[in-house]
């Protein structure tokens, strides 16, 4: 079953005609479908020219491998959103359909079905959640089903795995067979009562704890309550996790592995020169002792590797696993709902969440996931909230280290100014764009039993693309600041803006270097202040400068390939105000 | 929109049933037909709905 990404694949002659095309409504199972029928090796693609992204990998038919593509979730097949519009795209290719409908929700599932079956396509229908079925009281007559539709309709329930091989020999049958005879246009909803009417009953359904839970989850009071618990248990969870890989995994593998190599390496090119700085990094004083430092020395091979794997590697799969968790128990929908009011006020949908949520862990997927939006002016609005006021997990984990000592409050105060930014700004962003904004329109799945197997392969599908996008930014971020430092123009910033931050901001000139520095590592940044022997005060004001200003270089570029030269010069503009405004007015309150 | 609406389950001649509603003018959340959907209180003001019986369920004649 095992199979490997097939981008470009040449061996097929005509492979459009030969590929297995998922097509079905959104939260449906499909990607559970997916990964039952492809196992591991999966790629994730655009559709050419979008940002849409679908899955694709290859299951072996009738002896012989041909590719699977996860089509994006649609209701109807008119386009009436960017990933409904690739669905069809997709569609109009050509390949074998097979359909999978929610056994629990027939009646809305089945209206795609019959709009499919009014074009000439060769289709099976995988009736999923067949188990849910009887636990609801919901009897589904399959046979008479799939001689209404004129195609085989096969029950499946694919978290368990049961049913996927006879869906597979459907496949197989239907693939070798002739397109069957298209259903006559006629009224849609009108045959969609007929069938539902002859294949459907209906039982009494009891209120269960699925009911109960959906209820507190949707209602305003103990939804808003329940879903304040949900995001500090992922916090809870991913900083725990993060924390913990990287003091008893990442740090130990580095010191006692990776420490000699480097050192050996170092001495071999003669402890100094470019090539060495540029490799190993140069060498830093830690309490007294001129040493190699992982985190300050900025070589490729030290703070480079360190910073992808020892720094931010361990809390992004967290991250990640934890999102994948809400996603697929069927969560965040309700999180978009409740907080859709709130993030109106920012320009914005519920669903831009997402994003920001996961831009807790680190900015770089943050500003990639601004994609699920669905209209430019989102994504901008989305990606600068998140470069401009959402600190990833290292910066605020050094604001934790440095400001703790002096008292918890101090923490908060950086937080609640933090806050207030960011609703100030958002407010600026929505007056200022004449967009229109679309309103919500989106559905609440049930709750489901997560597949730990669409999990896992999920997470290794995103944790492929983070290494794609963040490895080459970060190794070009650390070869660029080490080439600025080599021409001294970190020295200069430090001489020229230095003056503008004891007049403006009332902070000593030496943070003008750490505000430049920041601009690369904003954990590094705050490090730099650590020796200064700044006021709880100081260290507030320098804090909150540090996480408006520019976003790390990693975030900058991705930044930049997400919105384009020109929205990331006007996210920097707005930045750039926003923290002279923040900074002068602390000076003048606090 | 009204296609979209459609194809989610919500047509005119249906019932619906509003499950929550979020304070100050935000989503309402309504089932019909067996589907969970989150509307924009604009959208909502859109869907007329008809006869309501004391089961807070109802015929619909949705209008975009």
């Amino acid at each position: 079953m095992a199979g490997t990404g097939i981008g470009g694949d040449t061996e097929l002659a005509t492979p459009d005609d030969t590929r297995v095309l998922l097509v079905g409504n959104p939260n449906v199972g499909k990607s559970v479908v997916f990964s039952r029928l492809t196992g591991v090796g999966t790629m994730c693609s655009n559709y050419p020219g979008t940002t849409v992204e679908f899955l694709e990998g290859s299951m072996r038919l009738a002896g012989e491998r041909v590719p699977v593509i996860d089509v994006p979730g649609t209701y109807g097949l008119a386009a009436t959103c960017p990933a409904e519009d690739v669905a069809c795209r997709i569609l109009d290719d050509g390949g074998v359909i097979v359909n999978v409908i929610d056994a629990t929700n027939l009646e809305r599932n089945l209206a795609l079905t019959l709009q499919l079956r009014q074009r000439p396509l060769r289709m099976v229908v995988a009736l999923n959640l067949w188990d849910e079925t009887r636990h609801r009281g919901i009897h589904i007559d399959a046979e008479r089903l799939s001689e209404l539709l004129g195609v085989p309709v096969i029950p499946t329930s694919a978290v368990a795995g049961v049913g996927i091989r006879d869906l597979v020999e459907a496949i197989e049958h239907v693939a070798t067979s002739e397109t069957p005879e298209v259903l006559e246009p006629g009224d849609v909803w009108c045959r969609l009562g007929t069938i539902i009417e002859e294949v459907q009953q209906l039982e009494h359904r009891h209120h269960t704890w699925r009911d109960v839970l959906e209820d507190i989850t949707i209602k305003p009071v103990t939804g808003i309550l329940f879903g304040i618990l949900v995001l500090l248990a992922a916090f809870a969870m991913v900083r725990f996790f993060g924390e913990t890989v990287i003091a008893y995994v990442m740090e130990p593998l580095f010191e006692t592995l990776w420490r000699p190599v480097v050192t050996a390496l170092s001495e071999a090119l003669g402890g100094a020169g470019f090539i060495h700085d540029l490799l190993v990094g140069s060498y830093v004083l830690i309490d007294g002792v001129r040493t190699l430092d992982f985190v300050q020395s900025f070589g490729l091979l030290t703070t480079g590797l360190f910073v992808v794997f020892g720094m931010v590697m361990p809390y992004v799969t967290a991250f990640y696993f934890v999102l994948g968790l809400m996603e697929d128990v069927g969560y965040l929908p309700r999180l978009a709902l409740l907080l859709d009011r709130v993030m109106h006020r920012l320009g914005l949908h519920g669903y831009a969440v997402i994003p920001i949520l996961l831009a807790f862990g680190c900015n770089v997927p943050g500003i990639l996931a601004t994609r699920v939006l669905d209209t430019r002016r989102e994504r901008f609005i989305a990606a600068t909230l998140i470069s401009v006021g959402v600190p990833c997990a290292a910066l605020q984990a050094m604001i934790f280290a440095l400001l703790g000592p002096h008292g918890v409050q101090y923490v908060l105060l950086v937080y609640a100014i933090l806050v207030i930014v960011w609703f100030v700004l958002g407010t600026v962003l929505r007056l200022t764009s004449r967009d229109f904004l679309p309103e919500i329109i989106l559905e609440i799945p049930s709750y489901r039993r997560p597949s730990f197997r669409t999990l896992w392969q999920k997470l290794a599908m995103r944790l492929r693309g983070f290494f794609r996008e963040a490895v080459p930014v970060v190794f070009l971020g650390v070869v660029v600041i080490d080439l600025i430092y080599m021409t001294g123009a970190f020295d200069l910033i430090a001489r020229l803006a230095g003056p503008m931050m004891e007049t403006l901001f009332g902070l000593p000139p030496e943070t003008a270097l750490a505000i430049a520095v920041g601009f690369l590592r904003k954990d590094v940044a705050i490090g730099m202040l650590a020796p200064l022997d700044l006021s709880a005060i100081q260290l507030v004001k320098s804090s909150v400068m540090l996480a408006l200003t520019f976003p790390c270089i990693a975030t900058y570029a991705v930044m930049l390939r997400e919105l384009g030269w020109l929205d990331t010069l006007k996210a920097t503009g707005l930045m750039l105000t926003i923290a002279l405004v923040a900074g002068v007015a602390m000076n003048l309150v606090l | 929109m009204r296609a979209r609406l459609e194809n989610m389950g919500l047509r005119p001649g249906k019932s619906v049933t509003k499950l929550s509603s979020m304070p100050s003018g935000g989503p309402i959340m309504v089932e019909c037909g067996g589907t969970r959907v989150a509307l924009g209180r604009g959208i909502a003001q859109h869907v007329r709905v008809r006869g309501a019986s004391q089961r807070s369920e109802s015929g619909t004649d949705r209008d975009e």
